[in-house]
């Protein structure tokens, strides 16, 4: 229910916000939905239903965020896997390496089929741009959920 | 596992309608979808519309003394239009032509969502299969031309814009200098120096700077006489056999919220 709630207020922020800054609240909050989850196959449920909404409000071509973000569920479970501590720093490593795994995708697909050729220093300018929103939004929703996340043990995870 | 089941039938039996009634339902979500987003962004850019309005209250006024002074010779430019279209019909029917490549319908529509993944570069509008919006398409605003239809769903129509850097989309232009007519292709944008890239211009074409680039009408869908941009300056390509021409675009991309879709008659 609270990954529920936070979702929803995320994709209205993401929704609101990003007319005016650049922003990727839903993609940057998945290490945190992660953790609040605690179970490998609703988590990865969860990202693909995440991937069908932000498909139909936000991206002209169904199917390829739908597809990003299982494949960006399975790289959360994958750092998961490597790191052994929930805190403040594995929660902005793996926001960081999601966004930037999103964005880099993104441009090679529009730049490999042709449909939009950019430049690679507007990838990067864009990069830094979402990341520094993306981070100060996901340190207010660690804040807030700081406690919650700590109860969880990380070990006891299920498969 | 049972909820997963139930879930997967379910979607199967509405993919199953979908295809026996020809219901493309991706146009209707898209279609629930654009305008939800629309309209959860209202109150926010409502605030923000209001902060601009005290904001520039004062500029507008002395801007609306200067256009009330200008008003007064829009009468004559109107009779001036106004004689000129009759002069046209008569033209036409001593002709007997049925059309000029000229000849167009306007549709106003309102620019409802932007591309918020960006790099898909595009605008969502208002109006989509039922106002007779089609693919190809060119939409454009006081300023001239902002970009072609792409996709059209039941109520709305996904707009790319002319800066997209994409070869598959070839609009036919010409540059109008005061000497010669030059014809050529918008293929392309060079961010760096955010300019529009015509090519297949030929080397005997006189180029002068700042001359007006407009459609020529040499499409499936849209018209001529359509202002692109002003050229900023040009070279020749690769094997010196044409000229490459670069565009600086009137338009401010950034601000758009009112477009017109155009279509030949």
């Amino acid at each position: 229910m609270i990954v529920f709630i936070l979702e929803i207020i995320t994709f209205l922020i993401d929704i609101n916000l990003s007319n005016y800054i650049m922003i990727l609240a839903i993609i940057s909050i998945l290490p945190i939905t992660f953790y609040l989850i605690s179970n490998y196959k609703k988590f990865l449920i969860n990202t693909f239903l995440l991937g069908i909404i932000y498909d139909l409000l936000f991206s002209p071509f169904f199917g390829v965020n739908t597809l990003l973000f299982i494949i960006m569920g399975l790289v959360i479970i994958i750092i998961n896997r490597k790191s052994s501590v929930i805190n403040y720093l594995s929660i902005i490593i793996s926001s960081v390496i999601i966004i930037l795994f999103y964005e880099t995708i993104l441009y090679l697909v529009i730049n490999i089929t042709g449909y939009n050729i950019v430049p690679k220093i507007i990838l990067f300018n864009r990069c830094y741009k979402v990341l520094i929103a993306s981070v100060i939004y996901v340190s207010i929703i660690y804040l807030i959920f700081r406690k919650k996340l700590k109860n969880k043990n990380k070990r006891k995870l299920s498969y | 596992m049972r909820l997963s089941i139930i879930g997967i039938i379910m979607l199967s039996i509405i993919f199953m309608v979908s295809i026996i009634y020809k219901v493309s339902l991706i146009n209707y979500f898209k279609d629930f979808f654009s305008y939800s987003n629309y309209y959860l962004t209202k109150p926010i850019s409502y605030v923000k519309d209001e902060f601009m309005t005290i904001k520039n209250a004062k500029k507008i006024l002395k801007e609306n003394e200067k256009l009330m002074d200008q008003n007064n010779s829009y009468d004559l430019i109107i009779t001036e239009n106004n004689n000129l279209k009759k002069e046209l019909r008569l033209l036409k029917d001593e002709l007997e032509l049925k059309k000029v490549l000229a000849d167009y319908n306007k549709i106003s529509a309102t620019v409802i969502e932007r591309d918020k993944m960006y790099w898909f570069n595009n605008l969502t509008i208002d109006k989509g299969i039922k106002d007779k919006i089609e693919v190809g398409m060119i939409a454009i605003n006081s300023n001239g031309l902002i970009g072609i239809i792409e996709r059209v769903y039941n109520n709305s129509s996904i707009l790319r814009l002319i800066t997209t850097n994409n070869n598959n989309y070839k609009l036919s232009v010409y540059i109008n200098n005061k000497e010669e007519v030059c014809h050529g292709l918008i293929t392309g944008y060079d961010y760096d120096k955010n300019v529009l890239i015509i090519s297949g211009i030929s080397n005997f074409c006189k180029i002068i700077e700042n001359s007006k680039v407009i459609t020529s009408g040499m499409g499936k869908n849209y018209p001529s006489g359509i202002l692109v941009g002003y050229v900023s300056s040009y070279v020749s390509d690769v094997y010196d056999t044409s000229k490459i021409v670069y565009v600086k675009s009137s338009q401010n991309f950034d601000e758009i919220k009112y477009v017109m879709v155009v279509k030949n008659i």
